[in-house]
């Protein structure tokens, strides 16, 4: 952990001590439900393409607060009906939860915060990498599947706060959640692991890649079946149905398309949009990072 | 024609109008679209490869942005950005919907009855979301 670069004060003036503060706004958002939490140089996302760096969003950031939390429940990742954690894919309440540090920290300190926001920019793109972001906080690391996964906690949703106030650094993880020895073990088996075995690249699916000396390389990822897939009933199905209809000619058959069940879903889900973003689990239902912890009685 | 002169065609000639806003909002041209699809894609963040943070610098590689692609094949950088986000909507048609539906099932089926080491791996196709094998004969 790296020291604060300047002295942290509260509104009246009084020096605080950095790592207490770096405590209780750590130790507040895990009570507001956060499960992680992390704080990073900003400076590490330097590298970032221009209008996702850190000091693009907020240019008086000095630190960079990561939180992890909200995944799905062990019921929900067990249930037999995938439509279950279609309708259960949200970073809201993590959101909710950045929302409340940097009102904290604003009210309360006296720093510029700013919660980043999980929506898409004008480009269609997000406003940052929430996966390089919990990097350099070390709250996760990347995965063959996509998301940054923590050691212990596998998958959770991300949210990610830029700040003024200068608080000490967490350290990246000093190695890779991904992949595990059971995926390299069955790498070496199968030559692939669980993810790249159910939604495998080759087969009409998103992922692929190859595991070196415990390293994947050469990742394949199809992002735009991936984005069908967790967006399937959503934004992207909207519009394909949209155009389908909008295509077809004759009115009867238009009502048909318009009023049917996959129209009707897609118009729900982006209507309850805040619990619809994510769409599909299969990739990593079947990662043993964080597995432990959905195996209940 | 370059992509520069391509864009250059479709000025408009109205006054404070800048290009490809024919709709009342910047649309790529369609031809321009046709023509530079596949390159947007294999160079963007269509198919990432390398982006483990773990790997050794000279091993690592990110997706080009849309500003990097625009210089790169001579493009306007606003063209670039919308021959993306098309391209990213219009690589698959409406049916892979109804197979991510099918897929979906099916990989959970398989997780759910065998785990990690019976998982379904994309053949044979899966029924139709609500239909009985022998509805679909």
């Amino acid at each position: 952990m790296t020291a604060p670069a300047a002295p942290i004060t509260d509104r009246a003036g009084t020096e605080l001590d950095a790592d207490e503060v770096k405590a209780m706004i750590l130790g507040g958002a895990k009570r507001r439900g956060a499960t992680i939490a992390g704080v990073a140089d900003p400076a590490l996302l330097d590298g970032q393409p221009e209008g996702m760096r850190p000091v693009d969003l907020l240019p008086q950031t000095k630190t960079m607060i990561v939180l992890g939390g909200a995944a799905p429940r062990a019921g929900e990742w067990s249930s037999p009906r995938s439509e279950v954690l279609e309708t259960l894919g949200t970073a809201d309440r993590i959101g909710v939860t950045a929302s409340a540090v940097a009102r904290q920290i604003e009210d309360d300190l006296g720093y510029y915060a700013l919660s980043v926001p999980t929506a898409t920019d004008q480009d269609d793109k997000p406003f940052m990498s929430f996966v390089d972001a919990a990097v350099a906080a070390g709250v996760g690391s990347p995965s063959l599947a996509g998301p940054a996964l923590n050691p212990d906690q596998g998958f959770v949703y991300l949210a990610v706060i830029l700040t003024s106030l200068p608080l000490p650094f967490d350290e990246p993880l000093p190695t890779p959640a991904c992949p595990a020895p059971s995926c390299v073990d069955m790498y070496a088996d199968r030559g692939v692991t669980p993810c790249t075995d159910v939604c495998n690249i080759d087969a009409g699916g998103c992922l692929g890649g190859e595991i070196v000396d415990g390293l994947v390389i050469g990742r394949k990822f199809d992002a735009e079946r991936c984005r069908d897939r967790v967006y399937h009933y959503w934004v992207p199905g909207y519009q394909k149905a949209l155009e389908a209809a909008l295509d077809e000619p004759d009115a009867r058959r238009r009502k048909m398309i318009l009023y049917g069940s996959y129209f009707t879903r897609t118009m729900w889900s982006i209507t309850y949009s805040n619990v619809s973003q994510g769409q599909c689990f299969e990739c990593v239902k079947a990662c043993p990072v964080g597995s432990d912890g959905r195996q209940l009685k | 024609m370059t992509g520069a002169e391509s864009s250059e065609a479709a000025s408009p000639e109205t006054p404070g109008v800048t290009r490809g806003e024919w709709a009342g909002f910047h649309v790529v041209d369609p031809d321009l679209y046709d023509r530079y699809r596949d390159q947007v894609l294999e160079l963007g963040n269509s198919h990432q490869r390398n982006i483990n943070e773990f790997l050794p610098a000279d091993r690592r590689g990110r997706a080009w942005t849309d500003a990097e692609i625009a210089e790169h094949l001579g493009l306007d950088v606003r063209d670039v950005t919308e021959i993306r986000v098309v391209a990213e909507h219009d690589k698959y048609g409406i049916e892979e919907y109804e197979h991510s539906a099918r897929f979906k099932d099916a990989a959970s089926a398989s997780y759910r009855e065998r785990g990690v080491r019976g998982l379904y791996e994309g053949e044979p196709a899966p029924p139709m979301r609500g239909r009985s094998e022998s509805s679909e004969d």
